[in-house]
């Protein structure tokens, strides 16, 4: 079990999804879950790798990648935000989407963004013509400067939690409250190709991706770096986009076509037994009442 | 009772009525029943060639029941056998019988009908001299002018040969006493050379067939008419059917590569004439005929034929019946390829939608069958059942219950067969390596909302047990006791790459499991860390108001008493002396008590004995040692 795995509170919701006892409470996942989307094998660089453990890896091209990085035991499940699409149905009475959520790329603890945010700013406000909702992550939410700045230039300014390290300082509710601020606006726009953008795609948002990219401190370039993701996915890149194309690249980088059912993701994750066993409680709890 | 030549005596008492020849003592060729000839198949082709009060000779070993059959139906028969026991047993076995004991040049032809099924191979003895013998024209001899031969030649190219698990023959074989053959081919090589010879000696050929998956039990035998039409309408079900044979051929033995791949793709490149275990040949002098089939088929452990010709199917024998099932009436062809293939391949290409869905469809099918199965659909597999496009048909199922088996277990052993195929023929699949077969039947089960309970893959095992067991499995408590063990199957064909494959996922597995183990301990330090931080910080909270200024100063005192000390300590330190590895261990051992010895040793003579710890009891004579050691 990598502490990796409950970062954006991932577990959380796939244990909602399969319909878990105590949902809120970290549930053991034999393996490692992708946890956000990579143009690698899957895992972050560095990341201390038992080998032969199950990786779980979002889409199918990353299974195959991971396969030619040596690893053998990669199952391609999708993304836990793409579960989340299934446990948090649309509000049949959801307003109006408007304006545009822009994500500036993100380090995260231990790795600095090297960047112009005011720059950045200026650029958001020139090509957005609606309301703007910026969304930071925890650590640039807690520079007020890097706030400042885009307060300053008009944008609502929100941040969806901690992603927590070692078990700890999670935010359950993060992806939530993603999929919530997504599914409010029109528009999912970034100064990189991130997770966020095809989270936003995925909930129905057009995507664009915009504006310096920064640079994050020593990245790892063995995947090829920013320029790589540039070609690869072009589609994605510009002030406007063809919204159906980009759509259906996020289907497949999310996985969204391959999800498992809720009984075939606990006997992956070797959860089975204890949703068994809470489920034959619950009977025999309800015939002795 | 017809004429031998004079070569021919009597011998002993122990084989009265034998007509013996160049026979060989001390020996028998019944040493290994599995190496005569018997299948359904060809007791149906040769039954259509005996007829009453005509002259047979049943030329080498043969199965007796063959002969008997041959006999009851009137013919005149002989038997020609090498061995002077055999011969004597075989005599006082079968009565009426002409036992000829001998080579091919004694028996005294010609015969109406001459059957050969066990080749060339043993019709010659270790009096004749083999070299120089052309046996194709000593057995045609034996072919009266209206006669019929009916020889079954073995393709020494055969995949049978491919997979064979059995260095050394040459050295391990008692008959191989000369292997010419393995050198210098001097027998047709080829099912076209084979008709070649025979015509040469003027027998043409009538039918033909490649025989599979061996030459002892063939119970496929694909006719020519398919042998030259690649396009042949009978060969959609030719691979399934093939691939199923010699699965059950080989089940349990020891070979040298499962032999389903190699015979799928020599299905797919036709080329099953070159590559069948053997040759059927019916071949006749003058006015002579013989019906060609398309195919025919026979089961594996049972003893219904059916054979196939433009398309009609006719069923010979009677269905056997074995503990809980019957043998299953009409055997058929399967009508496309089997469920299995199509899985394996979506496994391959990690498709799992596609994989879900050809899942959910087998369900769907089985269930549209009742809750309680009854029929070949009770019993199917994926490796049983196939599609012809529009729906499932449980083709290769060769066997019924006799009392219905539930939904729920039918469908559990048709997962639970196919996770130990893709375990046990390691085949690439998109679930987790380290799952064994329980758990790969619990999550393929999980896509047809069918997860298997506690107790329900026994179920599966007592009804594969059953199954085994009709299909001829000599030891079905081993089987049981290797089945339950962990739900792991060893390959159900032992070929070696297999066998290797299965240790290298041994190898992996628990390499996993060490450094998974050492991972685990790695947490648990961490968890037991963090958790006793928070215990002290729950302490704290739970400390009265008094209690926590008391333990803020007595921290405070501590903190203030550790710098104090540090201070001290580094004012104190002094230069670090240079120790020869052997003082630096005591050192080490030793701890602080050593200290002010370490300092007393600077001067120390290196050629002499290491110091002693202080508390080892020390003589006289080490006390003097010492003395000189630590010198001040």
């Amino acid at each position: 079990m990598h502490h990796a795995n409950q970062f954006y509170g991932h577990t959380y919701v796939l244990a909602r999804y399969c319909e878990m006892p105590d949902p809120d409470h970290p549930q053991r996942l034999d393996g490692y879950l992708q946890h956000g989307w990579n143009i690698g094998d899957g895992l972050a660089p560095g990341v201390p790798f038992v080998h032969g453990s199950p990786l779980f890896v979002w889409s199918e091209r990353t299974r195959r990648r991971a396969w030619s990085q040596g690893r053998r035991n990669v199952v391609a499940i999708g993304a836990p935000f793409a579960y989340l699409l299934e446990v948090c149905p649309p509000e049949p009475a959801a307003g109006e989407r408007e304006g545009t959520i822009f994500y500036p790329f993100h380090g995260w603890e231990g790795q600095q963004i090297l960047g112009d945010h005011r720059r950045l700013a200026r650029e958001i406000a020139e090509t957005e013509s609606g309301p703007v909702t910026v969304c930071l992550y925890w650590n640039e939410h807690q520079q007020p400067e890097i706030q400042a700045v885009y307060a300053d230039a008009g944008f609502r300014v929100v941040c969806h939690g901690r992603r927590g390290f070692w078990w700890r300082g999670q935010d359950r509710e993060f992806l939530v409250r993603q999929l919530t601020e997504l599914r409010r606006h029109r528009r999912v726009a970034s100064n990189r190709l991130t997770s966020a953008i095809w989270y936003g795609l995925l909930a129905g948002c057009e995507a664009a991706v915009y504006g310096d990219p920064m640079v994050l401190e020593n990245a790892d370039a063995t995947f090829g770096g920013y320029s790589r993701i540039a070609s690869q996915w072009a589609a994605l890149h510009g002030r406007e986009t063809d919204a159906e194309v980009c759509r259906e690249l996020a289907r497949q980088e999310l996985g969204a076509d391959l999800l498992a059912g809720p009984a075939e993701l606990r006997v992956l994750f070797g959860w089975q037994q204890t949703w068994a066993d809470a489920a034959r409680r619950t009977t025999e709890g309800a015939v002795h009442a | 009772m017809p004429e031998t030549t004079a070569a021919l005596t009597v011998a002993s008492a122990a084989d009265a009525g034998v007509k013996r020849g160049n026979g060989m003592w001390s020996w028998t060729d019944w040493r290994d029943p599995a190496s005569i000839a018997a299948s359904a198949a060809l007791t149906t082709i040769v039954d259509e060639h005996v007829v009453a009060g005509r002259r047979v000779l049943f030329a080498g070993p043969h199965d007796a029941d063959l002969v008997r059959s041959a006999q009851a139906a009137g013919a005149v028969v002989s038997w020609l056998i090498r061995s002077v026991d055999d011969a004597g047993r075989l005599t006082h076995d079968l009565p009426g019988v002409d036992v000829l004991c001998g080579s091919l040049e004694d028996p005294a032809g010609p015969f109406d009908l001459v059957i050969a099924l066990d080749g060339f191979g043993r019709l010659t003895s270790a009096e004749d001299d083999d070299t120089g013998r052309d046996l194709v024209a000593l057995l045609s001899s034996l072919v009266a002018a209206d006669g019929v031969l009916v020889l079954l030649h073995e393709n020494a190219l055969g995949a049978h040969r491919m997979i064979e698990l059995a260095p050394g023959r040459e050295y391990t074989a008692d008959e191989a006493w000369y292997l010419p053959e393995a050198y210098e081919p001097r027998l047709p090589a080829s099912f076209g050379a084979l008709t070649a010879a025979l015509g040469d000696h003027g027998l043409q050929t009538h039918a033909g067939y490649a025989v599979f998956p061996t030459p002892k039990r063939p119970h496929v035998l694909v006719g020519r008419p398919v042998l030259d039409d690649p396009a042949s309408g009978v060969r959609d079900g030719l691979r399934p059917l093939l691939t199923h044979a010699f699965a059950e051929a080989y089940r349990g033995r020891e070979v040298l590569d499962d032999p389903r791949d190699l015979v799928t793709r020599m299905a797919y490149a036709a080329a099953e004439q070159t590559l069948a275990a053997g040759w059927l040949v019916i071949a006749g002098r003058g006015d002579t005929t013989a019906k060609q089939y398309e195919l025919v088929v026979g089961s594996e452990a049972g003893q219904l034929v059916s054979t196939i010709d433009s398309g009609v199917s006719e069923v010979h024998g009677e269905p056997r019946t074995v503990g809980g099932l019957r043998e299953m009436t009409p055997v058929r062809l399967p009508s496309g390829p089997t469920v299995e293939e199509r899985l394996l391949r979506l496994c391959a290409a990690a498709d799992l939608p596609g994989l879900r869905a050809e899942l959910r469809r087998y369900a769907d099918w089985l269930r549209n069958h009742g809750s309680e199965l009854t029929g070949p659909v009770a019993l199917a597999t994926f490796a049983t059942v196939c599609d012809d496009g529009d729906e499932l048909r449980p083709d290769l199922v060769r066997w019924e219950p006799l009392t219905p088996v539930p939904l729920k277990v039918a469908l559990h052993r048709a997962l639970w067969s196919f996770a130990g195929i893709l375990i046990t023929r390691n085949r690439p699949h998109p679930y987790p390596l380290t799952f064994d077969a329980a758990e790969l039947t619990e999550v393929l089960a999980a896509t047809v909302d069918a997860v298997p309970g506690p107790g329900d893959l026994d179920a599966v095992l007592d009804l594969e047990i059953a199954v085994r067991t009709a299909h001829g499995d000599p030891d079905p408590v081993r089987t049981r006791r290797e089945l339950s063990a962990d739900l792991r199957p060893m390959p159900d064909v032992a070929g070696y790459r297999a066998l290797v494959d299965v240790l290298w996922r041994q190898n992996d597995l628990l390499q996993h499991a060490r450094e998974n183990a050492a991972w685990l301990e790695k947490i648990l330090v961490s968890r037991d860390t963090a958790l006793s931080k928070l215990d002290l910080q729950i302490q704290q909270h739970e400390l009265s108001g008094p209690e926590q200024v008391v333990e803020l100063a007595r921290k405070a005192y501590k903190k203030v008493r550790g710098k104090v000390a540090a201070r001290r300590q580094t004012i104190e330190q002094q230069p670090k002396p240079k120790l020869c590895s052997s003082c630096r261990t005591e050192e080490l051992a030793a701890g602080t008590p050593y200290r002010r010895l370490r300092v007393r040793v600077e001067r120390i003579d290196f050629d002499a004995a290491p110091p002693r710890p202080r508390d080892a009891v020390a003589t006289g004579e080490e006390r003097a040692e010492g003395a000189i050691v630590v010198a001040e």
